[in-house]
């Protein structure tokens, strides 16, 4: 049991991480809307439920990695639309060269226990 | 056929089928109770039920079809159920480790969790229960502190200082507890063991709580009971209970889920009872935006703001009606009529303010939706209240509707030339005091064995040519016709009489208690020749101070309104009995409104001109009268004096020539 729950744990831990690198990396390339996102990430394979993402998105906006505003739209009360502000770019620079060097690192493990 | 319901979801119009939209509800109320358990969870779930809505709406416009079942599922696996989302996310930061550090007093700084500033909420954080608890007991407070003292509100002081000092912080929704009412053991609204569910204490106890001040005062009246219904109501004491009792029963919610039976016995509650399908509770949702919750607010104060100043308005006129009651309660004099002015003060006057001062705390509370039972009621009583109300008034008016005077006039034959006046009756001390009192209407009314005695005399002096006193007593009375009406004003009896120059006057009226007052009054005219004065005493003027008078076209009252009293008993009026119809106009106006007094002083002062030009006439024309009986008493008296120079000098020559004729006989004799 307490077996079963660490590994979730470990799984979950390293999706999280993961998934909060990929929705920065949407949203550095422009604004986005939390739902355009979601569609993205499933397009990409990234299996995600909006009710994971707009938690992500708010604690990232806490923390002051993002910023938004509310733009109108058609039919309805103004959307929400996120965009990453200064801190937020140097933050995902940090995930990008870490994420470049971990990808480098598992693989070269990955391959060399393959082989 | 499945029902369809129309709903405003998010600003958004959504037509959805009534099993679909329980199941959406039971949804996000899953989702508000896993979000508000984490820090800015708030705002997630905001964003999420906007998103929600035009997911919703999406679906909707797809298609002219209600949105079903199957879609709420499709939406349910686009978010997410709280059970997927927890493996999803573990690190969460929750609120359990933020909140044990920070137990002080804060104001809660969620929209949703506060009404005005977050005060109230943050007080209930702080000793973790319900905040419509504290809610309703600043409610309440300012409520019964505006009835008291009109001239500050510790209430609201005490509100907008908290809001001041307070710093605002996000709180947790920490209820561990809150009041149901409950259906499994309950004898009228499950209100009392509701209560003791929450406090832990057994049900007879709060029951007993809430019955001793009506048993207390059932027994403490019992003798006063059946001729005193309205006091039931307005000894404030036991009526309390009674109040809070309907009101706690109106918008304390009732338990239906196992979720509110733990929460009113405050066992704790875990995500997977609340995700439990048995849950069958349905919360209201919150369908606003940030303006409409802005708009909301501003509405309660603009609510809060009417009905600071109707409370104590409603609560003066029912004091009114209660003070009054002994009056009101020989006009009313039939039990059908005396049921039907309960009637209507309770329906008529009471319900509406209850009525607003339930929906306002129905609002604080948070409950949106209209209670429809509690409005038809509400309805049905009021209008119960409006047919009281217009039978009454068609009872009264039509024992009353006309107006007779019988006056009966007495000369006098004072030989003095002053006229004292006495009162008749002794004297009451305590009508002193009583003008300052509140009751000071009770001091018309002094009920006998058999009659009612009444203060409805009133004391008029005008000035006559006669050079006797006279004393003019006007009884009058309202009737159903002129012959009934003449009745009732026979039927007062007024005491009043003459001993030497001392007239000795009542300030009472007594009424048989038989039959209904008819507002039955005396008007006493005294005309006071001229030269002539009148001497009232000061005791009797005392008496007169505490009166009421009726007549056909106003109701007056005098207390203490000493000015108005003085120049009406005072002043002898300056006129003649030919003009007494301006002298009443002008009296009848001059109690009235200012610029109205000042028309009233113009034709007095119109009056006495013309008054002193007939006066100054008349003199003249005394004066020339006098002149002539002068001219011609002198002429008479010249006539006479020549007439009598006449007379003697015929006299003379009369006795002289009997005189000549005597001596002419002599000398003949002697011859």
């Amino acid at each position: 049991m307490a077996t079963a729950t660490n590994t979730d744990n470990i799984l979950s831990q390293m999706k999280k991480g993961v998934l909060e690198f990929a929705i920065l990396s949407i949203i550095q390339r422009g604004e986005a809307y939390p739902s355009d996102i979601a569609s993205e990430l499933k397009e990409s394979g990234m299996q995600v439920l909006e009710g994971t993402l707009y938690p992500l998105l708010t604690r990232l906006k806490n923390a002051g990695y993002l910023d938004y505003r509310w733009v109108e739209s058609t039919g309805g009360p103004p959307r929400k639309y996120f965009s990453m502000s200064e801190s937020g770019k140097a933050f995902y620079q940090s995930l990008e060269t870490t994420w470049q060097e971990l990808s480098k690192a598992v693989n070269t493990i990955t391959q060399t226990k393959t082989n | 056929m499945e029902k369809i319901v129309q709903i405003n979801y998010q600003g958004r119009n959504i037509s959805i089928e009534e099993n679909a939209y329980n199941d959406f509800q039971q949804y996000e109320n899953e989702l508000k109770a896993y979000f508000l358990k984490e820090v800015g969870g708030e705002e997630t779930f905001t964003d999420l039920q906007y998103r929600m809505g035009e997911i919703l709406e999406q679906k909707n416009s797809s298609g002219t079809q209600p949105i079903t079942q199957a879609d709420i599922n499709e939406l349910i696996n686009t978010i997410g159920k709280p059970s997927d989302l927890d493996d999803e996310q573990p690190s969460g930061e929750k609120y359990e480790q933020a909140s044990t550090e920070k137990k002080r007093l804060y104001r809660n700084k969620y929209k949703q969790g506060k009404v005005i500033a977050g005060v109230c909420s943050g007080i209930a954080n702080y000793f973790s229960i319900d905040p419509i608890a504290v809610r309703l007991v600043f409610v309440l407070f300012t409520i019964f502190n505006i009835a008291t003292f009109f001239s500050f509100n510790l209430g609201i002081l005490a509100y907008i200082l908290l809001w001041i000092v307070l710093p605002s912080a996000y709180l947790k929704d920490n209820i561990t507890r809150k009041l149901f009412r409950n259906p499994k053991d309950k004898v009228l609204g499950g209100v009392c063991s509701g209560i003791a569910q929450f406090f832990n204490t057994e049900t007879w106890i709060i029951r007993l709580v809430f019955l001793a001040p009506f048993v207390l005062g059932i027994i403490t009246n019992n003798s006063s009971f059946g001729g005193h219904d309205i006091h039931f109501i307005s000894t404030s004491f036991y009526g309390i209970t009674f109040i809070s009792y309907l009101i706690l029963w109106i918008i304390v919610p009732i338990a239906k889920s196992p979720t509110d039976f733990m929460l009113l016995k405050g066992e704790p509650i875990n995500i997977s009872t609340i995700q439990n399908p048995i849950s069958m509770e349905k919360v209201t949702q919150n369908s606003n935006s940030g303006i409409n919750k802005f708009l909301k607010v501003i509405a309660y104060i603009v609510i809060i703001c009417f009905l600071l100043f109707m409370i104590p308005i409603a609560f003066g006129v029912l004091m009114g009606a209660f003070f009054s009651y002994n009056l009101a309660d020989i006009i009313l004099f039939s039990s059908l009529n005396k049921t039907l002015a309960i009637f209507t003060i309770l329906f008529f006057i009471l319900l509406p303010v209850v009525g607003i001062i339930i929906w306002l705390i129905r609002r604080i509370a948070g409950y949106t939706k209209p209670n429809r039972p509690l409005r038809v009621m509400f309805t049905g009583l009021n209008i119960l209240g409006w047919v009281s109300l217009v039978l009454l008034v068609a009872n009264l008016v039509k024992e009353n509707n006309t107006y007779i005077t019988k006056p009966t006039s007495q000369k006098f034959n004072v030989l003095t030339d002053t006229l004292y006046i006495q009162a008749i009756d002794p004297d009451s001390s305590s009508s002193e005091q009583v003008i300052f009192s509140g009751n000071a209407l009770d001091q018309i009314l002094h009920r006998t064995a058999n009659d009612n005695e009444i203060r409805a005399v009133r004391i008029k002096y005008k000035r006559t040519k006669d050079s006797l006193f006279k004393v003019v007593i006007e009884k009058s009375a309202f009737g159903s016709k002129r012959l009934t009406a003449s009745e009732h004003a026979e039927a007062a009896r007024y005491e009043y009489r003459l001993d030497g120059n001392t007239l000795y006057l009542s300030a009472i009226l007594a009424v048989s208690n038989k039959m209904p007052y008819h507002f039955q009054n005396v008007k006493v005219t005294i005309y006071v020749p001229e030269n002539k004065a009148v001497h009232v005493s000061d005791n009797f003027r005392r008496q007169l101070k505490h009166s009421v008078m009726f007549n056909k076209k106003n109701f007056k009252y005098n207390v203490d309104d000493d000015e108005n009293y003085d120049e009406d008993i005072l002043v002898i009026d300056d006129t003649d009995e030919d003009e007494l119809i301006i002298e009443d106009d002008v009296i009848r106006i001059k109690d009235q409104t200012n610029d109205i007094t000042i028309r009233s002083d113009n034709a007095k002062e119109a009056k006495e001109i013309l008054d002193d030009a007939e006066r100054e006439a008349k003199l003249e024309i005394e004066a020339a009268q006098r002149e002539l009986e002068e001219t011609n008493r002198s002429v008479q008296q010249q006539l006479e004096e020549s007439k009598r120079a006449t007379q003697e000098r015929i006299d003379e020559a009369k006795r002289k020539m009997e005189e000549s004729k005597r001596e002419a006989k002599r000398k003949l004799e002697n011859r």
